[in-house]
């Protein structure tokens, strides 16, 4: 049903941009009528509007239409776990005039669910930046005996496939984070799919599920309501928004990481020059303070690092679900 | 009472002369970009947000009420008029709607619906203001399993949707319902009948289908017929467009008890406006004391239903402000506007930005009486609508469906679908089989699967899950007893009389 309602916004901006772009274009007609990029940047968001990874794509969006002096047009294609949208891109040239917001489904996890998806993410794309890591948490409902994650797990293990977690649907973020924590901790427990978040957070605060793991925007004012405890983050190091709560690694899990992260990727044989001087100009995004406003109010992490990073970090996160996605038997939804 | 103080500070705040121009600019675009088919609140809100960014926040909100609760309204418009319904929670309206048309009633149709979505819009936003934690508290005791109850009497509400043949009828449901099937299986990830399509991976989208159905399909249906354009106009209007006593006496209860339907199951996450204007429609049916007339422009039947769709509207926006859920696409796309002017939804809304969401809430009040003073002079200029001729009229309801359809999803599969629909709304037409009963079905399949088999998951297998659960055991006792009430009923009496 989201998928819906998006694209008219965009076609809007589109239009507007269009109109501003075809007076930009005619004040400076005289030079550098060849020079990339000197028309909109069509950006394919693989998600409804609304959710983070818009928010996101939008702020940065408006940042670099204000330093490129062309518009970065959003293109919302929601459904089918990204793949039409990445088909969409592929029938557009490799010319730096489309590119794709990347995101862990769309790399690490839909190559191994869709094998058949006629594309393939490491030989048909290059990866331009990291934009973004938002932090998942993971949360019980407040009813659930368990403070923290040695409560929880023995909580868990005397009860073996009584107790269930919720996810926004099958090969989600969250699906896969627990999926994660299942792994590491060896605990017993039932997986119910929801299609989306809301639908998912609401029997989890009804006490129905117990456990569920989501990115920080949709949890913080439960978890400060007190509805949801959250027992531990999943990334690296603790958070600022919720600076008592401890990481999963340091709970004794090594290497534990599980991030929602977004990032720019780009159609294989884009110019070189190109994908640097995007680069570039995402890492200038990241430093202003519009930028840095609306990252602080999703506890996001900033990115912007040169490709070769961000390609290594998709490298080690292709890895890391792999194992995931196979041990745990992951389909897509 | 704090409750009511603190919406008069909030009524203080909205009632500006330029703040209500505002409103008024909203309820009239939203009315008017509503009417048009595929084109539903979702698309029309998400169309015209950018818009309000450039306006004050509160000048912003009371449009938006306008546009929220016009475009809510508008989509009945057509269905009644032209039997094209523009999003699918106003497919049953079109029922009676559209028969009170044909009948030379298309002014009542309107009056009833327009003043019906009045009382109900503001029943709901009443709601909203002084009953907003209770009902949020019942809307989570809501589970997996309530749902399927739920679904389970909205089937038995099918009943009322059959038609003259309950085999077409069925047989019309039973193809919504296998439609249904198609997309990914929620529990396993297991993509069924979407033949390698990413497309057909989230299932078929409902607005496709009831626009392609409908609008698409009466569309064709008129070209086959190739001769209701002699007169130059799609019907005749006699007598008064105003309504008549009886008129008001027959629908004032289905404003009320649509709005019933309508406030709580809108406020359930998965609830959505069409169920209770479903529920709404067998209820009336039950109820009327002309029930004869059903199926041939009975008012109630337009009363309860339209009532229930926008008092669902105002119900969305319960959970939407109070836990920061948004449940359907029309919320999701509030979610962001919100988000715009920095307004975090959620358990803490009301006590941290509580001027700014009391603002919302005097503009959603104020939104509901514009509209209604917009719409009752607006009847007599959509009536025109029918003056236009057939070909004109109807290539434009393509042309709009099409662009519509398109435009939600940049999606020309979608499309191809609309018209594939379009295609079968025609042959079920011509062979008089109701569509009607397809689109509950196409509703009822997947979310009647998924709860079905998440309670089952949470009970760990156990079907007893759905009687011991007090709210769900009601529901399916509610359910029984309608099924086999009536029958039991009628052999009582045989008997006694015998």
């Amino acid at each position: 049903m989201n998928e819906q309602n998006s694209s008219l916004i965009q076609r809007r901006d589109y239009l507007k941009w269009m109109g501003a772009a075809g007076l930009a274009a005619t004040g400076v007609s005289g030079h550098a009528q060849s020079a990339w990029p000197n028309k909109p940047i069509r950006w394919i968001v693989p998600f409804a509007p609304g959710g983070t990874s818009s928010i996101v794509a939008r702020t940065i969006a408006a940042e670099l239409t204000k330093q490129m002096g062309v518009a970065f047009v959003i293109d919302n294609k929601g459904g089918g776990g990204g793949v039409p949208a990445m088909q969409e891109a592929m029938r557009l040239p490799a010319d730096g005039y489309t590119i794709v917001m990347s995101h862990i489904g769309l790399m690490a996890v839909n190559p191994l669910i869709y094998p058949d998806s006629g594309y393939d993410v490491n030989k048909d794309f290059v990866p331009v930046t990291l934009l973004s890591r938002v932090p998942s948490l993971f949360v019980v409902h407040k009813d659930v005996p368990a403070t923290d994650m040695k409560s929880l797990v023995a909580y868990v293990k005397s009860r073996p496939g009584q107790l269930n977690y919720a996810s926004a649907g099958n090969a989600s973020a969250g699906h896969l984070a627990m999926e994660a924590l299942k792994l590491a901790t060896g605990m017993f427990i039932t997986h119910i799919p929801y299609r989306g978040t809301g639908p998912a957070l609401n029997d989890v605060l009804a006490g129905r599920i117990q456990l569920f793991s989501a990115g920080t925007p949709a949890l913080l004012p439960h978890i400060k309501s007190g509805a949801l405890r959250c027992i531990a983050v999943g990334t690296r190091e603790r958070i600022s928004v919720l600076p008592d709560v401890p990481t999963v690694a340091e709970l004794g899990y090594k290497d534990f990481e599980t991030v929602q992260w977004y990032g720019i990727t780009a159609r294989a044989g884009t110019p070189p020059e190109i994908l640097l001087k995007l680069q570039q100009e995402c890492a200038k995004a990241m430093k202003s303070p519009e930028v840095i406003a609306k990252y602080a109010a999703e506890s996001a992490i900033a990115g912007g690092g040169p490709s070769s990073e961000y390609g290594a970090f998709i490298a080690s996160e292709q890895s890391r679900w792999k194992e995931v996605v196979l041990k745990a038997e992951i389909k897509p939804g | 009472m704090e409750a009511f103080d603190a919406l008069m500070g909030g009524f203080a705040i909205a009632l500006q002369p330029t703040t209500l121009m505002w409103g008024f600019v909203g309820c009239f675009v939203g009315t008017l970009v509503g009417v048009l088919p595929g084109i539903g609140p979702a698309l029309t809100i998400a169309l015209l947000l950018p818009l309000t960014y450039h306006v004050p926040a509160t000048s912003m909100f009371v449009m938006f009420a306008g546009i929220y609760y016009g475009a809510a309204y508008g989509g009945s418009t057509t269905s009644i008029l032209l039997n094209t319904p523009g999003e699918s929670a106003a497919v049953v309206t079109a029922l009676e709607g559209n028969k009170m048309a044909r009948r030379g009633r298309a002014g009542q149709a309107l009056a009833t619906a327009a003043i019906g979505s009045f009382v109900a819009g503001t029943i709901g936003t009443l709601a909203l203001t002084f009953v907003a934690p209770w009902v949020v508290e019942a809307a989570l005791a809501f589970g997996p399993a309530e749902y399927f109850s739920l679904m389970v009497l909205s089937v038995v509400a099918v009943s009322a949707v059959l038609g003259n043949s309950m085999l077409r009828g069925l047989v019309a449901l039973g193809l919504g319902l296998l439609l249904g099937m198609i997309g990914v299986d929620l529990q396993t990830g297991q993509p069924r009948f979407t033949f390698g399509r990413p497309e057909l991976l989230d299932g078929i989208e409902v607005t496709v289908a009831a626009v392609g159905l409908f609008a698409v399909g009466e569309a064709l249906y008129l070209a086959w017929q190739g001769r209701e354009s002699k007169t130059g106009e799609v019907m005749k209007l006699s007598g008064s467009l105003w309504m008549s006593k009886s008129d008001w006496a027959r629908s004032w209860k289905p404003w009320f008890r649509g709005a019933l339907f309508g406030f709580p199951i809108g406020a359930m996450p998965a609830g959505g406006a069409e169920l209770p204007t479903l529920l709404s429609y067998y209820t009336e049916k039950k109820l009327s004391k002309h029930p004869e007339e059903f199926g041939h422009g009975a008012i109630e039947g337009v009363a309860g239903p339209e009532a229930a769709n926008n008092a669902a509207a105002a119900g969305v926006l319960m959970p939407l402000l109070t836990l920061g859920i948004p449940t359907s696409a029309t919320a999701a796309i509030m979610l962001s506007a919100f988000e715009g002017y920095g307004i975090q939804t959620g358990p803490q809304l009301f006590s941290q930005q509580g001027s700014l969401v009391w603002t919302l809430i005097a503009s959603l009040y104020i939104g509901n009486v514009i509209l209604l003073v917009l719409n009752l002079p607006l009847v007599s200029l959509w009536v025109k609508l029918l003056k236009i001729p057939p070909p004109w009229l109807y290539a434009g309801i393509i042309v709009i469906s099409t662009a519509g359809v398109y435009g939600a999803g940049n999606s020309v599969f979608n499309v191809g679908l609309l018209f594939v629909f379009g295609l079968l709304g025609y042959i079920m037409r011509r062979f008089d089989f109701p569509a009607a009963p397809l689109i509950v079905g196409l509703i009822l399949a997947p979310l009647g699967e998924q709860s079905m088999r998440q309670a089952l998951t949470i009970s760990q297998g156990e079907w007893s899950t759905f009687f011991t659960r007090p709210l769900s055991g009601s529901l399916m006792a509610i359910a029984a007893l309608l099924l086999i009430g009536p029958a039991l009923w009628r052999q009582l009496r045989a008997k006694t009389s015998s």
